[in-house]
């Protein structure tokens, strides 16, 4: 972790990591964290992103497979999504909520968040990432347990179908962070048991992108 | 109303008048005749079971006969031959379009024929062989107009051109028959009868066989039955030829906690005194749960059963079994009709296997997979499992011609496919679910072109996919086939009058067996109680089937076909279910079939008074009179020599049993004979088995897999294709020989496929663009397809038919295929403008209740959403018209169904119940 920053921002950077290690993040990632930490959060350590906007649980259809539903909008034009906590959608004739979650290890983990053992569900995770300059070849590692969806900056670029435990940079693909806000739209299907997800950004050479911020809204 | 209430039948004679065989009195008479054998009955003594057996030559869609709906309406519609009418009565009809091959010895089996053709088309040769039968006092009848009369008229026609022996005897049969006695139960009546079918007794064995018909050449003879088996639903034989029985008491609603033990059994069962009848039952093992299948390997025997495979072994010659070893877990459970059966042995040495729509999802060789709905094969340790030709609904059926090409059956709408491009291959290529293989992280995608890692500056950020064509790994050889059922009761929930429940697909090479039923294969139907032949033939790169008619019906609605095969000594065994209630689901309510049910477990429903049968169960086998019986009694302490001697026996059962003793005791004494006769001139299946005996052993040396692969017999050259490594070994003798351009067009599309599997190289890119300037590998489908996935696999634009372009729908094109397409059949099950089936919803005004977006998803993926009304089937009986139908056909009946803007005038779009035809 770097120590590298603005008093305030350790401050809460202190915070997060003293409250992950208590394991009382997931109960207040939404409120306490991501209210104090929204327009200024990084990337940890090792690149991976902590902290997202999230709406869960997705109920998919009887009949229809998860990675069917994967491949299928959950909630009209999910490439263009762009939601802040507190906005709600209606899928399924069911009223969700978007809200703020910051991951208590590397990993997000839609189950521990929603206090909830999930099956044959869907999930959209949502995070803004700054950048100051374009930044080509930026690799992407991303995870998911199961089936896993990314759109970047409105595009499809990965997608994988299959049923799978979470193996951290399981999948590594590179993408260019232009200059501003880029928005990741990470979506995750469960058959059953485990619900989680995994992203990190890193150079070419697998170092940690740095000069990147993290935000919890457009 | 009683079963001997309406009787109208003169007792004495069971002469019926004409006028009374009007079509629109037929049902009624038909409930007389069966009912009016109580009477009967009791004038007889215990007669010989006498049916009479006619002829039939000519088409069975000509004459005046021909009907446009059924017994109880338009939903009991079969292919009309009058076994509906008349074998209630015990007068079979067999039916032959080709009189080329009529002689004595085949004619003497018949009482008459009915000719429906023309003098001339019959030949003078035949004619004469006809005058003779003539002669000989059997009855003659012809219709030399093509011109069929009805049913009673024909009846009649028959009776009095008989011998009055042949009709005294018939009559005494008839009445030593007893009816069949109707009880109280709940019988859904999806058929929407206006009077529904009643629960029919059961029937002994004996009684049972005298409602049911084969062959007039056949006999049907006895080999097991309750209380010595019970529920039996799969067999196979030893290389003693004992018939290993797998009963299977715990479908289906009896799945159990993973751990606990069930109710199903192997059973041996052994004919010790050689009468034909079993006499000796052993428990080779219990405890099984919802076992569907078995299959020898390594001494012992794989077992499907829920979750996974149970391997099996007797270890101590006691004859049970003491190795109890579960491998491949991963088998779905939640739906317990559609779980992984049909275990067989392949000619590769791998184990093959079929699977329905609970799939398989498990992790084998550290790789994740998920499939279902097809056939797959394995290696016996569970080591691997490649998912090789997908078709729709479930799978029950897994068949091998004698070249060893893979065939199967599915149950709804398509009782025979062909699989010719491997699944496990060929999905990752496809559009939209493409992207679940080939990526990192164990097959299931990644990220796409543009995003990788390894991307070159210039490669595509984003390929689009719409307008990828979907390539099929199988091909429905017979969509839509009519069935020729025996009675008028067959109940039904959907696909009326086609195969709806086809199960297994074994093919008939035997040499107990008459010659024009060799290499035709066996579809068995329970709810229809028939055993159909699909007469497979080739077809340019694969193969193309048409009706064979059946090879066993009954009227005796009880009877359960679900496994037909050849067995040790050449006849067609058959497993006889026996149980009235044979549908598994949807769960039927009120408003749908009369009856409310409820879902138990495992998807099967079940009413109050649950009707389904726990203890009966018939084997059968299904004997030709004039013929041999198979000479190979054993293969048990069989040497070398002899085993591979019995390669070429005229029965497969037994050359994939000398195969299997031979590559499971890795017998490599046998290489040097196995090698001769890979090496002989004269081909035929002892040298494809020899072939793949020597690859199963691992002594098939490269001289004799190319002399295989230049062998004049077009079927080694194929298998030898199929036995190359996909390395560059395997590359370098597959370029040794000109399989790519073969004259025969199968062994062809097989290389082609071969080439899919070894890496790309520059050369093989080479190749595949060459391929494409062959006219034939473009305009035969099976060769084009192929084609087209070497193009996407190594990476050659332009080849086959891979982009499809869809233009604007066509309306009237539409409307043509609503009415008329055999595959999908909208028409038969949907109404517009008042015409057309009551199964699914009334489309009058579709386009106006619903947008196109939810119309598409009905089309492609029916199960997406039920339509209202429709809520409690469960599961849509519509097939997904993306797997049957072409794109711009998909696109047409869009348009189609765009027009339909004017809403019933009623407002209903759930059908109500209709008026019986017959009424």
């Amino acid at each position: 972790m770097s120590y590298a920053m603005t008093p305030v921002l350790s401050q809460i950077t202190f915070m997060k990591t003293f409250l992950t290690s208590i394991g009382v993040a997931a109960l207040l990632g939404s409120s306490l964290i991501s209210a104090t930490a929204a327009d200024s959060l990084r990337t940890d350590a090792e690149g991976y992103i902590r902290d997202w906007v999230m709406l869960a649980p997705i109920a998919i259809r009887d009949g229809e497979t998860c990675a069917d539903a994967l491949l299928k909008d959950q909630i009209p034009n999910e490439a263009a999504l762009r939601p802040k906590a507190g906005d709600k959608v209606k899928v399924g004739g069911k009223e969700l909520t978007w809200r703020n979650v910051t991951a208590a290890t590397n990993y997000f983990d839609f189950n521990e968040t929603l206090k909830s053992i999930n099956d044959h569900v869907a999930g959209y995770m949502v995070t803004y990432v700054e950048c100051d300059v374009d930044t080509p070849d930026v690799v992407m590692a991303v995870a998911s347990n199961d089936q896993g969806r990314i759109y970047f900056n409105g595009v499809d670029i990965y997608a994988f179908t299959e049923p799978r435990p979470l193996m951290l940079d399981a999948d590594k693909g590179k993408v260019t962070l232009k200059k501003g806000t880029n928005v990741i739209v990470f979506k995750v299907t469960n058959e059953q048991n485990s619900w989680q997800g995994a992203m990190r950004l890193m150079t070419k050479s697998g170092a940690p992108l740095k000069n990147i911020r993290i935000k919890l809204q457009p | 109303m009683g079963p001997r209430a309406c009787i109208r039948v003169d007792s004495c004679s069971l002469v019926v008048t004409n006028a009374a065989y009007c079509m629109n009195n037929t049902k009624q008479i038909l409930s007389s005749l069966i009912t009016g054998l109580v009477a009967l009955n009791a004038l007889a003594a215990d007669a010989p079971n006498r049916p009479l057996q006619v002829l039939y030559l000519g088409e069975t869609s000509m004459g005046g006969g021909a009907r446009s709906g059924g017994f109880g309406g338009g939903r009991t519609n079969y292919v009309y031959l009058p076994g509906q009418t008349l074998a209630p009565e015990a007068i079979y009809f067999n039916h032959r379009t080709d009189v080329a091959n009529l002689t004595d010895s085949y004619l003497k089996h018949f009482d008459a024929v009915v000719q429906v053709m023309p003098d001339a088309d019959i030949g003078a040769a035949q004619q004469k062989v006809l005058d003779g039968f003539k002669s000989a006092g059997k009855g003659l009848i012809k219709y030399p107009d093509g011109q069929r009369p009805a049913d009673g008229v024909l009846r009649e026609a028959v009776l009095r051109a008989i011998s009055k022996k042949a009709k005294s005897d018939w009559e005494a049969s008839l009445a030593a028959r007893p009816s069949l006695a109707r009880l109280p139960g709940e019988v859904p009546n999806y058929e929407r009868r206006a009077e529904p079918v009643k629960y029919q007794a059961p029937l002994s064995p004996k009684y049972s066989m005298r409602y049911t018909q084969v062959p007039a050449d056949f006999d049907l003879q006895l080999f097991a039955a309750e209380p010595d088996i019970v529920k039996p639903i799969y067999m196979a034989w030893d290389e003693l030829g004992r018939a290993w029985v797998v009963e299977a008491r715990d479908y289906p609603h009896g799945l159990v906690a993973e751990g606990e033990p069930g109710h199903d059994s192997i059973k041996i069962c052994e004919d010790t005194d050689g009468d034909g009848r079993a006499d000796k039952f052993t428990v080779f093992a219990d405890k099984l749960n919802l076992a569907t299948s078995m299959v020898f390997v390594n001494g012992g025997i794989l077992v499907s059963e829920a979750r996974h495979m149970l391997f099996l072994k007797d270890t101590d010659g006691d004859g049970k079994a003491d190795v109890r070893q579960a491998i491949l877990p991963g088998w779905g459970t939640g739906d317990t009709h559609a779980q992984q059966s049909n275990l067989g042995r392949g000619f590769d040495n791998w184990l093959y296997g079929a699977v329905g729509y609970s799939n398989f999802r498990g992790t084998v060789g550290g790789k994740d997979m998920q499939f279902g709905q097809g056939v797959f094969r394995f290696k016996a340790d569970g080591s691997a499992l490649e998912f090789l030709h997908q078709y729709n609904n479930n799978t029950w059926g897994f068949g091998l011609n004698e070249h060893g090409d893979v065939f199967g059956s599915t149950a709804n709408g398509h009782p025979t496919f062909y699989g010719y491009l491997p699944a496990h291959i060929l999905t990752p290529t496809q559009p939209g679910s493409g992207r679940r293989g080939g990526g990192g992280g164990g097959g299931g995608g990644g990220f796409r072109p543009g995003f990788r890692l390894d991307d070159k500056p210039g490669d595509a950020p984003v390929a689009p996919t719409v307008n990828v064509r979907r390539l099929p790994s199988a091909k429905s050889l017979a969509p839509g086939m009519r069935m020729h059922p025996n009675t008028p009761n067959v109940r039904m929930v959907d696909n009326f009058g086609g195969y709806t429940a086809a199960a297994g697909h074994a093919f008939m090479v035997s040499d107990a067996l008459p010659p024009r039923l060799q290499g035709k294969a066996l579809v068995t139907e329970p709810t229809a109680k028939l055993i159909g032949i699909m007469d497979i033939q080739p077809d340019g790169g694969g193969y193309k089937a048409s009706d064979g008619g059946n090879l066993l019906a009954s009227t005796d609605e009880w009877m359960s076909p679900i496994f037909a095969d050849v067995g040790p000594d050449g006849a067609v065994w058959v497993i006889d279910f026996y149980s009235f209630i044979i549908q598994h689901n949807p769960t039927p309510s009120v408003q749908s079939a009369g009856v409310q049910a409820t879902t138990g477990r495992g998807g099967a429903y079940q009413t109050e008074n649950n009707l389904r049968d726990k203890t009966h169960g018939r084997i059968y086998r299904v004997v030709w009179k004039d013929g041999p019986r198979s000479p190979i009694k054993s293969l048990a302490k069989t040497k070398p020599a002899e085993l591979v001697a019995a390669l070429d026996s005229g029965n497969q059962f037994w050359c994939l049993t000398a195969q299997g003793l031979i590559v499971d005791n890795k017998l490599t004494d046998a290489a040097p004979a196995l090698k001769k006769r890979v090496r002989s001139a004269i081909g035929g299946k002892g040298a494809i088995h020899a072939l793949w005996s020597l690859e199963g052993i691992g002594a098939l040396d490269k001289e004799t897999h190319q002399a295989a692969l230049l062998s004049k017999d077009p079927a080694v050259r194929r298998n030898a294709v199929r036995a190359l490594p996909a390395n560059e070994a395997g590359r370098q003798l597959f370029f040794s020989s000109s399989v790519v351009q073969d004259p025969d067009l199968i062994t062809r599309q097989v290389a082609l496929a071969k080439l899919v599997e070894f890496p790309t190289i520059p050369a093989i890119q080479t190749v595949v663009a060459q391929l494409s300037r062959v006219p034939v590998n473009n305009s035969d489908s099976f060769l084009n397809d192929t084609l087209t996935l070497l193009g996407r696999i190594h990476k050659v634009a332009n080849v086959g038919e891979n982009v499809v372009t869809v233009t604007a729908g066509d309306a009237k094109r539409g409307e043509d295929l609503f009415l008329n397409s055999p595959v999908a059949a909208c028409a038969s099950c949907h109404m517009v403008n008042g015409k057309g089936g009551d199964v699914g919803p009334i489309l009058d005004g579709i386009a106006v209740r619903a947008d196109k977006a939810y119309i598409t998803e009905s089309l492609m993926d029916p199960n997406a959403k039920l339509a209202k009304g429709f809520e409690n089937l469960g599961i849509s009986p519509m097939p997904p018209l993306g797997v049957l139908l072409k794109e711009q056909e998909t696109a047409d009946i869009l348009a189609y169904l765009d027009t339909l803007r004017t809403p019933p005038k009623d407002g209903v779009t759930v059908p109500v119940k209709r008026a019986n035809h017959y009424e």
